[in-house]
């Protein structure tokens, strides 16, 4: 049984066109997957920020996998919404990025997008907010159904992440 | 007066070291005792020679000192390690009766308080293999039962003399005699140290010597090594439950206690693809085709995901950025065996399509590429992918404005190497193309294969580690030994097919 932490962050967004932006972020794994320790999911503050473009988050993530296969290699997903001056909070992007399978720090872009609407929804989002979500957030991570999505691309979330395997070159696995 | 342990009156003690050997102290004291039945307590209470031996501490003799001190009689490396140390120290010769033997110095007695079962030595192997194996069934009594009738001692001992020279100087030269003291030997694997004879703190032993005249000798040994300090175990204990608490948790996640292994003969390459990424696209709907092409004798878990399609995306600001994050994970194998007969693989490419919809769903062809998937060493790869799209002119244009011109080649391998190409050249004269944006992509790129076990490659594994997959490969012992089998097997095929024949 081989071991994976992830430990690092969800340092900021940027490129979107708003500011007051929160992430919500799962974990995927497969099923000789299991979380010895750490949250597998968490959700950042709304953060906004007065002199820069970007929004700056920081939210810790620190993770300790086990694992019994190279299959079904962890992913992170993330939704980004927006808050709006009422409270209400819009949709702004989906992601999806894989752990890197190189032991070290990384620094990951995770390039986000959300579905784009016929032009009437767009006019309506336009006033209104809102706009198409997924029914099932997990579409995003099967990869045959990708096809049938319209969507307008987003901003950017960038991760850091440090890598730390264990015991898998016992099992005949090279990463590097 | 003392009890005194009779010549015969010695045993062997095994103990079982939990800690360092070389945390092993132990003390011999010794004296001359001129007339036993008169000796009283006063007498035997001062004047003992006494030392204290480290594990494998050499303490040499006064033969040794002259012996070693010549460099001619030096000849191996341990000799000349003593004749440094000897030149280096002023050793007088004195009038110690201590010294000792340690393990290089190939000093053996025969006369040994331990008996050995060697008849059994050749079977016991594979019996204790066997309990071994399955563990899961282990049962106390068989094991009990095998161990009786299997008496097995190693014969790979580390061991340690510590003798007494009762020698004396003939003209310039000492003349020595030696008697054992103690012997001790330990058994790395098992940390077993036997000790004959035994420990003895209150009780000495009598050791008669006939020199000219008989003397009497009374010594003692003694365990002097300095017990672990109470924090200090209590920590260790602490920590080996920590780890078996450790273990424990992990063996109720319900996870599948071996991990995966790829067949014998097979290479796994795990590719975890990305399309991350674009830019610089005529159109602004965007969406890309991608095509695997596997080569001969690679195969693929997963022949589905060999191609696929990312959603359409909407590009934004002046550069047109269409963002995809489309994520596949590709299982490849590839028979290890192959490295043998031809040498390097042909390399899996990737093709990519950019395509973009328009309105009335009119599809235009917006770029071409490929790339090379980099299954010959592990990492992390990003690639920014320039692309092409093909044109015939003026109509060809017109035609991708009006109704649109996606999938107007014939065979996408083309933008790569064609694999109709023949010839020393490849070439690609008289073709229109038009330059387009990027494709950003990225790869995580893992081996697995059990020819990279440590078992079937013994010797520099750490060398190992940059050394490039071929060499990798060419060294481990199991792409070796499945050679030979098909070897063998091709060879009782051939004879089957000629007695047949016959």
């Amino acid at each position: 049984m081989a071991e994976v932490h992830i430990i690092g962050e969800i340092t900021h967004g940027k490129d979107f066109n708003k500011q007051h932006l929160f992430c919500k972020w799962y974990t995927q794994i497969g099923n000789n997957w299991r979380i010895l320790s750490g949250k597998k999911e968490g959700q950042t503050q709304v953060a906004h920020s007065e002199f820069e473009d970007i929004c700056k988050w920081s939210y810790p993530i620190d993770i300790h996998l086990a694992t019994s296969g190279v299959q079904g290699w962890p992913k992170i997903y993330i939704q980004v919404y927006h808050l709006d001056w009422l409270g209400r909070s819009h949709l702004f992007g989906y992601g999806l990025i894989t752990i890197p399978t190189f032991p070290g720090k990384h620094e990951l872009n995770c390039y986000t997008w959300r579905p784009l609407g016929t032009l009437r929804e767009r006019f309506v989002q336009y006033f209104m907010g809102g706009g198409p979500q997924l029914k099932d957030p997990h579409l995003i991570l099967s990869t045959s159904d990708r096809y049938k999505l319209n969507t307008e691309a987003m901003g950017v979330v960038t991760f850091k992440l440090a890598v730390v395997l264990r015991h898998f070159s016992d099992y005949g696995v090279e990463y590097n | 007066m003392y009890r005194v342990h009779q010549i015969l009156d010695k045993y062997t003690g095994i103990y079982r070291c939990a800690d360092d050997i070389n945390n092993f102290k132990i003390r011999i004291k010794i004296k001359e005792i001129p007339d036993i039945s008169l000796a009283t307590e006063l007498e035997l209470q001062d004047d003992w020679e006494i030392h204290e031996f480290k594990w494998q501490e050499k303490i040499f003799n006064n033969f040794e000192k002259q012996y070693y001190l010549n460099e001619k009689n030096c000849v191996t490396d341990a000799e000349k390690q003593y004749n440094s140390i000897l030149a280096n120290s002023v050793a007088s010769p004195d009038n110690k009766i201590l010294f000792s033997y340690v393990d290089c110095d190939n000093f053996n007695v025969e006369e040994e308080g331990v008996m050995r079962n060697e008849a059994n030595v050749g079977e016991i192997d594979n019996s204790l293999d066997e309990v071994l194996e399955d563990e899961s069934e282990f049962d106390f009594r068989s094991f009990l039962q095998q161990a009786i009738e299997n008496v097995v001692i190693s014969d790979d001992y580390c061991s340690m003399y510590i003798m007494a020279d009762f020698g004396e100087y003939v003209q310039e030269n000492w003349v020595k005699f030696e008697h054992v003291l103690c012997t001790m030997k330990y058994n790395k694997e098992k940390n077993i140290l036997k000790v004959h004879p035994d420990f003895s703190n209150n009780i000495p032993y009598l050791l008669e010597v006939n020199v000219e005249t008989l003397k009497n000798y009374y010594y003692f040994i003694e365990n002097v090594q300095e017990d672990i300090p109470e924090q200090l175990n209590q920590k260790e204990n602490e920590i080996f439950k920590k780890i078996s608490h450790y273990r424990r948790s992990h063996k109720n996640l319900g996870l599948n206690q071996d991990f995966d292994l790829p067949a014998k003969n097979k290479l796994e390459v795990h590719i975890f693809f990305e399309i991350v990424s674009g830019s610089h696209f005529e159109y602004d709907d965007i969406y890309v085709r991608y095509f695997i092409d596997l080569p001969d004798k690679w195969t693929c878990k997963t022949p589905f995901l060999l191609n696929g399609m990312t959603q359409t995306c909407h590009g934004k600001n002046e550069d047109n950025v269409v963002y995809f994050g489309h994520i596949f994970d590709l299982i490849l194998e590839y028979d290890i065996q192959d490295f043998f007969q031809e040498g390097l693989p042909k390399l899996p490419y990737i093709y990519f399509e950019i395509a973009s919809r328009g309105s009335w769903d009119r599809h235009r062809c917006e770029g071409l590429t490929y790339h090379s998937l980099p299954v010959g060493k592990p990492g992390v790869y990003e690639f920014v992918l320039p692309s092409y799209r093909l044109t015939t002119g003026t109509t060809g244009e017109l035609r991708r404005f009006f109704i649109g011109d996606c999938s107007n080649y014939n065979d996408i391998t083309w933008v790569g190497i064609p694999k109709a190409a023949e010839g020393p050249i490849l070439n690609k004269y008289g073709v229109q193309t038009i330059g387009s944006g990027m494709l950003n992509i990225r790869m995580n790129v893992m081996h697995q294969s059990q020819a990279f076990l440590e078992k079937y490659n013994e010797t520099d594994v750490i060398k190992n580690k940059e050394k490039f997959i071929f060499e990798k490969l060419n060294s481990s012992t199991l792409v070796k030994s499945v050679e030979q089998v098909l070897e063998a097997f091709k060879r009782a095929r051939k004879n089957m097919i000629q007695a047949r024949n016959m």
